[in-house]
């Protein structure tokens, strides 16, 4: 939605629903400055050297999210592949491609674009 | 009498009757146990190919994956280095490409093929040496001239694909008659298949039946040796690729692995993104190949082997380096740490295993490979 277009629904009292409702997250929601999020896996559990996606909920709704990827820390490198990225409406987002090639501790991280700042929103899955 | 009293100790160790159960496995080692299972899995069905799991599909391929006149010079068939009785490998220590033959057995369950993972599926992978000039080198009007004269294998491909036509879908359904039967050579069940699954139903009786120094190597390559780490899951690998210390200089120069094989692979008009595929545009069997990203990391690695057959298929490594499965713990055991590059902590350490270890571990691999031949 344009900033005029939401100026104009503001202006009539529509305070964008649904889109908006969603917001706050519940918790547990990742969060970084303004930007929440919530993600979870398409088909659990992740599993070494399969690919999966992720659907990720933000708040604000009309967050970007700029991007996914994952890192081991530990090693020092990331996934052999970058996820795409596709905007599923009300805040909701689908990336695809994903794939954790070894066991061991992930870092997932998540781009978000709000309000003019891009926030980095990051969890951790550890793989047996 | 001492030494007599000290044979008998030994005989003990040596031998665990069947109702001391197996050895300890932690929770954590039995899970990951319990991540090399089951086998066999099912069928990994290949949307980029129509004919794939056809029975004509597969006895076509069948026939055409032993015809040397499917040859330029009418000597050479996929089998003379694929060889069915060797796994579909040839046993030698390298090609002229100055890289080991891969033996073909759960090539259906790849998701990336050859040593640099050039091609991203069986039928393009098969394309490649039935084209090249210095392999089988075919072309559409040598295939035509083939099914003009054999009536029989031009009926079988009528069949599947309709009027041969001399042009390049020729050498593709060709190529995916021979992916569907190679789709169907899947290694056979092993007795470490028959531990793990004891192990899942909690019947140590039958756990007890698998050699204890294999358990023990079992312990090793799911603990400290962290084997598991890239040899993952049922097929006892990631499918992925990784530097583990080979060298990648053949006479020929420095071999790119998988740097060169992806450059291949995405600039491929055969890949499965491109219009060779039979699948629809949201095949769930392209999401490496649209997603995956080349990096210079990737220069100088080489496809994460299985380890499944492994007895049927020496030498081993991609530039067959190894001719035993000893010379392949003694490498991971001895690593040069200096050879391999590392930014953060190292994935690969020398191992420095004793050589009750050493043989352990070897043992164990030796439990990946049933006695009896797979199904052609």
């Amino acid at each position: 939605m344009t900033p005029a277009a939401r100026a104009f629904c503001a202006a009539l009292g529509v305070v964008l629903l649904p889109a908006w409702a969603a917001c706050p997250l519940p918790k547990p929601a990742l969060q970084q400055g303004a930007v929440q999020a919530t993600w979870q896996i398409d088909a659990a559990p992740i599993t070494v050297g399969r690919h999966f996606a992720i659907d990720v909920q933000l708040c604000p709704a009309d967050a970007t999210l700029a991007r996914v990827d994952a890192t081991m820390p530990e090693h020092k490198h990331g996934m052999n592949y970058r996820p795409s990225l596709k905007a599923t409406g009300a805040g909701r987002w689908r990336a695809e491609g994903l794939m954790f090639h070894m066991p061991g501790r992930w870092e997932l991280r998540l781009d978000v674009q709000a309000g003019g700042r891009t926030e980095t929103l990051v969890d951790t899955i550890t793989l047996p | 009498m001492i030494a007599w009293a000290s044979l008998a100790v030994a005989a003990l160790i040596a031998v665990r009757p069947a109702w001391a159960g197996p050895i300890q496995f932690t929770a954590e080692e039995r899970a990951r146990i319990q991540a090399h299972g089951p086998w066999p899995p099912p069928p990994r069905r290949d949307a980029g190919n129509r004919v794939d799991g056809r029975p004509e599909a597969i006895e076509l391929g069948r026939r055409l994956f032993s015809d040397k006149r499917l040859s330029a010079s009418g000597q050479l068939a996929c089998a003379s280095c694929h060889d069915p009785r060797q796994a579909f490998q040839d046993g030698r220590r390298f090609t002229r490409h100055g890289r080991n033959t891969p033996g073909l057995l759960d090539a259906g369950q790849q998701r990336w093929l050859g040593w640099d993972g050039a091609k991203d599926s069986l039928w393009a992978a098969s394309l490649a040496p039935l084209t090249a000039g210095d392999e089988l080198a075919a072309t559409p009007q040598s295939l035509l001239a083939l099914l003009g004269r054999d009536r029989g294998l031009r009926r079988r491909y009528q069949t599947l694909f309709g009027a041969p036509v001399a042009d390049e879908s020729l050498l593709v359904n060709a190529a995916k008659a021979l992916a569907a039967y190679q789709a169907t050579l899947v290694s056979p069940r092993t007795s470490f298949d028959d531990f793990r699954d004891a192990l899942a139903r909690g019947d140590s009786v039958a756990a007890s039946r698998f050699p204890e120094a294999a358990q023990r190597g079992l312990k090793i390559f799911v603990g400290q040796g962290r084997c598991f780490f890239c040899h993952a899951g049922p097929a006892f690998t990631n499918g992925e690729f990784g530097d583990v210390g080979r060298p990648f200089f053949t006479a020929a120069g420095a071999d790119p692995g998988r740097w060169g094989g992806l450059q291949q692979l995405l600039a491929s008009p055969y890949n499965r993104l491109g219009g060779y595929s039979d699948a629809p545009a949201d095949d769930a069997l392209a999401v490496a190949t649209r997603h995956v990203v080349l990096e210079p990391r990737h220069f100088g690695e080489f496809k994460v082997p299985g380890l499944r057959a492994l007895l049927a298929t020496p030498p081993y490594f991609h530039d067959g380096s190894a001719a035993t499965l000893e010379d392949v713990v003694r490498h991971y055991s001895e690593l040069d740490e200096t050879r391999l590059h590392a930014d953060g902590a190292r994935l690969l350490q020398a191992l420095w295993l004793s050589p009750l270890q050493s043989a352990d571990l070897a043992a164990f691999l030796k439990t990946l490979s049933a006695p009896t031949r797979a199904k052609r």
